[in-house]
């Protein structure tokens, strides 16, 4: 994966559909080459399996994790931090935002928009072909106007994120990858990448889209290798 | 001969429990008329309170649910839902409405619920003992107001019907009472068109009947 | 529904419900179980079913009562709060005799607790939970598969024995994701309910849905004939599975989240080359004591673990009725233990001969 040029980039999508494994790949990808990088946990909808999860982890390789402090964070309450619009505001920072998922949890990037139209940025629409709601291109159709509608932003790229977690095959991914490029043709937006476990990335070949390795960051706690 | 007179076919033939002088048996009386006129007991389903009409599935010819104490209106909601084209009704006390059952009332009837509910407001806990209920009467003395309802303690007597008629989805709400063949023909009638409410209108109805407590007053 | 999905534990719940033929959910959002009501809520009018937000868990559950008097498949679903708050409905219903399915996605408690999951609330759904003398079954999944399964069963069982059914999730098994399939669909043909209210035809006498015996004798008797339904279900309902149990010295025994850790754990200490295995109740009331204790002969100890500071360890101790020593491991309050802490365990046992 290449490392966008805007400063802003924006990861939204379905529920589930690999938005944090995303944005937390990219994030870490990114901090090996630009000074100063931020990661904004921005879902406020999910109680588990959030980027704030593996805080300690980020903060080591010199992120920042914006993202409600001390036991906020693990609280059932949806808080944005006032950080948020500090980082957006700084031109040295390269801010990557998880935003929740669904239309729902994409609602609290809205308040960012005004913000956001003036500054150049990417938003990337995550799709998981797998997922009971973006099964096909109807779907992802759906899911896209939905989070624009709620978001009052315009997506400017898809992001393959096509798995079925340890089931995963090259079958499984290349067909989702064909529904996501059709969408992609539909909606007239470019398919941005693929993302494909590190152990699956070898096997895959070339890809008609850029592939992005994945190294799984948030296990439950049975895979886990070390204790949190 | 010609029959001018005779028991409800919805009221079963079977003797009440209610004390000499208790309203219970006329409001059962006029629940069922009700039903019998629009001929819809063969798909009626009611539901029993906790109170002194706890034993009401006893007195009608219907199939009945026993609510626990004030769920009666939550109740009649999943029958009506997973019934919707069964006549639903919730025969309440004032302690089950006005006090333990608040939250379900006001709620059903908010969401419109095509339900009737028949309120029978006699202003104490009659199958406790006579305990102050949400509906005493400031002064009314009960055997927990022994002293008579001091306001300043127990605030005032809840107005109900008044409440539910701030909501916008209810379609009918009346009170009536039932103390004087005058009365009881106008409750008749209030029932009567509460039942309409729910089979020709889809829609909330609510009659609250201001009732007695012959052994505990 | 054959095609193989990637579906939260929530989600997948909610669809196997659907697909069991529930045509009515009611329930009140709480954290963490709050994606099984968005996606009923999207899911139920698809298929013409009823979604209804009820104004609070006590109302909930007084909605599945009536809906489930009717006959109709109905589930409602909480977290450990708001479970609570389900008490006095679930009485009622086991009272009455009417078939239900209830979830609980648990969380740390007592109290509000904290949104992390936990299993504190095992006492409450295999103990009872609500007054009086009744229980519930309770199924127990580990695994978003098993969830789908299981969810079907549930609304057999209830059917089968007139009785709720209680799934007993964690906040983990509802928020992780793993690859599911369905079973398919329009296979299930529902028994006719002839006791249920449906309005009284000319043909039958009156159905009356209740609780209420005043007679001592015959609410004697009503229990008694409970009672005698819960023994059908001991002797035909108890479920559990076992990984490496058959040679294991040291025995762990755990149920849903906590069970997969402990299948880690089992691994580990395999390698090294400690004979350790995992004994997983799938059904926690009736509880599988007889498959238990069959694995005293060679087991010399058991260690239950538990997300919660020791409840299922009495059916344990219980069941094998004190012919081995039964350890206990546990965190509570929304900490989930590693498998690296429960080997920890397993080798402090080992060190010690498994005594007590």
């Amino acid at each position: 994966m290449k490392p966008f040029s805007e400063r802003v980039v924006i990861f939204v999508g379905a529920y589930g559909s690999g938005k944090t494994e995303l944005a937390l790949n990219y994030t870490l990808e990114l901090s090996k080459c630009r000074e100063k990088v931020a990661i904004v946990d921005l879902d406020l909808v999910s109680p588990y399996f959030r980027s704030r999860d593996i805080k300690k982890r980020l903060m080591a390789r010199g992120i920042e994790v914006i993202a409600p402090e001390t036991e906020i964070a693990v609280a059932d309450l949806p808080v944005v931090t006032p950080r948020i619009q500090g980082a957006l505001a700084e031109p040295q920072l390269q801010v990557v935002i998880d935003v929740g998922g669904d239309p729902t949890g994409a609602t609290a990037l809205g308040r960012f928009r005004d913000q956001l139209i003036s500054l150049p940025h990417q938003l990337l629409l995550v799709i998981n072909t797998c997922r009971p709601f973006t099964k096909d291109v109807t779907g992802i159709r759906n899911m896209l106007a939905a989070i624009e509608s709620s978001a009052h932003l315009t997506i400017t790229g898809l992001l393959a994120n096509c798995n079925l977690g340890p089931e995963t095959t090259i079958e499984v991914m290349m067909s989702g990858l064909d529904i996501v490029r059709k969408a992609g043709q539909e909606c007239d937006l470019p398919v941005v990448g693929m993302g494909v476990w590190s152990e699956l990335a070898g096997q895959i070949g070339t890809l008609p889209v850029p592939i992005w390795p994945l190294d799984i960051q948030l296990l439950p706690p049975w895979l886990s290798e070390t204790a949190t | 001969m010609i029959t001018v007179f005779s028991r409800p076919r919805s009221l079963a033939d079977v003797s009440t429990h209610y004390c000499p002088g208790c309203t219970h048996g006329i409001i059962h009386r006029l629940v069922a008329e009700a039903i019998d006129d629009f001929d819809v007991a063969e798909r009626t389903i009611g539901v029993a309170p906790v109170g002194c009409a706890v034993l009401a599935y006893n007195y009608f010819n219907l199939d009945f649910q026993e609510a626990a104490h004030g769920r009666a209106p939550a109740v009649a909601t999943g029958i009506k839902r997973a019934l919707p084209d069964r006549i639903v009704f919730t025969y309440q006390g004032d302690g089950d409405l006005a006090s333990i059952g608040t939250a379900e009332i006001v709620h059903a009837a908010n969401r419109g619920e095509a339900i009737t509910v028949i309120y029978v407001n006699n202003a104490i806990y009659g199958m406790t003992g006579g305990q102050m209920a949400p509906t005493t009467l400031e002064g009314q003395k009960t055997s927990t107001s022994p002293y008579g309802r001091d306001v300043s303690n127990a605030g005032y007597p809840i107005r109900m019907a008044e409440l539910l008629a701030t909501l916008n989805a209810p379609r009918y709400i009346a009170r009536v009472a039932v103390n004087s063949p005058v009365h009881v023909q106008q409750a008749k009638k209030a029932i009567k068109r509460a039942f309409e409410v729910q089979i020709k209108e889809n829609a909330f109805s609510l009659v609250e009947v201001l009732s007695t407590c012959p052994t505990n007053w | 529904m054959s095609e193989k999905l990637l579906m939260k534990g929530n989600e997948a719940l909610g669809e196997a419900a659907v697909q069991a033929g529930c045509r009515l959910y009611f329930a009140y959002p709480i954290t963490p179980q709050s994606e099984l009501p968005e996606y009923l809520s999207k899911r139920m009018p698809e298929v013409g079913a009823v979604f209804l937000q009820a104004e609070s868990e006590v109302a909930a559950i007084n909605m599945v009562y009536g809906a489930a008097g009717t006959g109709a498949r109905v589930m409602t679903s909480s977290s450990s709060p708001g479970i609570s708050l389900k008490q006095e409905g679930l009485s009622y219903i086991a009272a009455a005799e009417l078939p239900c399915v209830v979830v609980n996605m648990s969380r740390g408690g007592p109290g509000l607790g904290s949104i992390q999951p936990a299993q504190g609330d095992y006492f409450q759904a295999t103990k009872g939970g609500g007054h009086g003398d009744y229980h519930l079954l309770v199924l127990a999944p580990a695994s978003v598969q098993e969830i789908v399964d299981l969810t079907t069963l549930a609304f057999d069982l209830a059917d089968k024995y007139r009785n709720p059914v209680m799934i007993m999730g964690d906040g983990l098994l509802g928020q992780m994701m793993e690859p599911v399939t369905f079973p398919s669909e329009g296979s299930r043909e529902l028994q006719p309910k002839p006791w249920a209210t449906t309005g009284k035809t000319k043909d039958r006498e009156k159905n009356v849905v209740h609780s209420l015996e005043l007679l001592p004798e015959r609410l004697e008797a009503h229990n008694i004939k409970l009672q005698r339904k819960y023994a059908q279900m001991e002797q035909a309902e108890k479920r559990w599975e076992e990984y490496l149990a058959d040679d294991a010295e040291i025995v762990l025994v755990a149920y849903g989240t906590v069970a997969r850790i402990c299948r880690s754990a089992v691994d580990a200490a395999r390698e090294k080359g400690i004979k350790a295995g995992l004994f997983r109740p799938i059904s926690l009331w009736p509880y599988p004591s007889e498959a238990l204790a069959k694995l005293t002969p060679i087991a010399k100890c058991f260690l239950c673990v538990e997300m919660n500071t020791g409840q299922m360890v009495e059916d344990v101790r219980l069941a094998l009725e004190g012919r081995r020593p039964v350890h206990f491991y546990g965190r509570t309050g929304g900490m989930v233990p590693a498998p690296e802490e429960v080997l920890a365990q397993i080798e402090k046992l080992v060190a010690g001969r498994c005594e007590a």
